[in-house]
């Protein structure tokens, strides 16, 4: 890994102002979701928490993979990859310091979005925020690395950022796609053939529905214990993205 | 550069589309979005798409817009609108979704059940009774709610014994309850006639639960009491009341 290239995508990170527009677009964010959850009848603070921590979440998401997506399609534009290539940087280094830096911006914000939770929440710091803060951090980098991933393979920015999004919905629905698979419910010859090829696809969709789940903020977490398969898993897939992203390069012509 | 014939062109044709987007603005000014009443309840996979895979997000979006479902382009709907079988169809899901909330019980119970057309209660009823029968989590009070309305806004006094014996059931399940609400059927049959059985039943409600109601739920069971139950003359006697009387 080289530090250098790390503080580069740090430095990009500061130069897009994403940090400043990420933490003023959380800010307001948990603004409205206040405003939002002073509106129902009861039960106010649980409306309010699971408001500010969805809004946080998706925020955080944006955020995360427009700055990584255009971030990389202007360093292949202005040839900075090549040029970076061309001096002694190896591709296994060049690609482990980028996916490092973007994931330390990914755990940047997951601290930050937990941090604004725990604010809000009245500084009551509890198993159920603490599991979701964490597991917050692991969704990001996982997102952060596969917006990586997507952005080096596709060609253009707007197409890279809508396949990230895209994957990142099916992530968190791939809970419910996998359920209706199961129950054999879909009728139609297409819907029948969804229900195959859905389990098949799922084993690269890491299971980011069992993640950053509101209810903890809500009610607690009796076992906390069983986030950590999850946990596991989303650094497995990390990994695996990562690689991918390698052999992507290593691969390539310029 | 563009002549002065085209600059004259684009400012006629910019002049055009100001007028022309007045006149589409007035044509559209009095029109509202058409309320379309409560709207068919979708499949449970459906509605945890509302939280993009997260059931509790999901929970409180649903949740959300129910309460606010009669508010469309500034007016707001009569319950009399609304379709109960399907709110109630909703509220089911919503249990679902978080079975230890009490919003949409509350909901239920303090809100929507001040309809003015009482035969349109019984799906909300029934739909209390289910999450009553539950016993968990001092859920067992959705029950006496149910009763409560069963009894003396449906006036159906054996669905409102049946429940009774339910939450008397309850008990000897193991559900903790107090005294008063273990010999609900003898209060909802006493002599003393409807009003100081209906007034009984909330008062030993708040003095027995109070401790685990939010503030606005006391409120909604003192209005109920004060406002409802009790005649203006009666209610000024009660200290209790004394916040609570409607004005004249």
């Amino acid at each position: 890994m080289n530090m250098r290239l790390v503080k580069y995508v740090l430095w990009g990170a500061l130069r897009d102002r994403l940090l400043l527009t990420v933490l003023l677009s959380m800010a307001v964010v948990a603004g409205l979701s206040l405003f939002l959850g002073g509106a129902p009848v009861v039960e106010k603070s649980a409306f309010s928490q699971v408001f500010v921590a969805s809004g946080i979440r998706l925020v955080g998401i944006l955020g995360l993979i427009l700055f990584i997506v255009f971030f990389i399609r202007r360093c292949f534009d202005a040839k900075e990859i090549e040029f970076m290539l061309a001096r002694p940087v190896g591709r296994v280094s060049f690609i482990v310091s980028y996916a490092c830096g973007f994931s330390l911006i990914a755990c940047f914000f997951g601290l930050v979005g937990g941090m604004i939770v725990y604010i809000l929440s009245g500084f009551e710091l509890s198993t159920g925020l603490a599991v979701w803060s964490i597991s917050l951090i692991a969704e990001y980098i996982v997102i952060a690395n596969v917006a990586f991933f997507i952005s080096m393979v596709l060609g253009s920015a707007s197409a890279g950022a809508m396949a990230t999004l895209g994957f990142y919905v099916l992530c968190r629905m791939s809970g419910q796609f996998l359920g209706i698979a199961d129950s054999g419910l879909g009728h139609g010859s297409s819907a029948e053939f969804a229900s195959l090829l859905f389990p098949a696809f799922s084993v690269f969709f890491p299971r980011l529905d069992l993640m950053a789940q509101t209810s903890w903020l809500v009610y607690g977490m009796d076992d906390p214990s069983q986030i950590v398969i999850v946990l596991v898993h989303t650094l497995v897939f990390s990994f695996f993205i990562v690689l991918a992203c390698l052999i992507d390069l290593i691969r390539r012509q310029f | 550069m563009a002549s002065a014939r085209t600059l004259t062109g684009v400012y006629i044709l910019f002049a055009l589309c100001l007028v022309l987007n007045v006149a589409l603005w007035s044509l559209l000014r009095d029109k509202q979005v058409q309320w379309m009443n409560v709207p068919p309840v979708p499949s449970m996979t459906t509605a945890k798409g509302f939280g993009i895979g997260d059931p509790q997000l999901a929970y409180r979006n649903i949740g959300f817009m129910l309460q606010n479902l009669g508010d469309s382009g500034g007016k707001t709907r009569s319950l009399d609108e609304y379709d109960y079988e399907s709110l109630a169809a909703w509220f089911r899901m919503e249990n679902r979704l978080d079975p230890d909330s009490q919003f949409i019980p509350y909901l239920a119970a303090y809100y929507f059940s001040a309809v003015q057309k009482t035969e349109k209660l019984r799906p909300l009823i029934a739909y209390l009774e289910e999450v009553g029968k539950e016993g968990v989590d001092g859920k067992w009070r959705w029950l006496v709610q149910a009763i409560y309305l069963a009894r003396y806004k449906l006036e159906d006094m054996d669905w409102a014994l049946r429940m009774a014996t339910t939450l008397r059931l309850l008990h000897m399940q193991g559900v903790n309850m107090p005294v008063w609400a273990q010999n609900m059927d003898a209060m909802i049959m006493q002599v003393g006639g409807d009003k100081d059985a209906a007034y009984g039943i909330m008062l030993q409600t708040l003095q027995s639960e109070g401790d685990h109601m939010a503030p606005t739920e006391k409120y909604f069971i003192l209005d109920q009491i004060c406002n409802r139950i009790l005649s203006p003359s009666e209610a000024r006697t009660k200290s209790f009341c004394d916040a609570m009387i409607d004005a004249p």
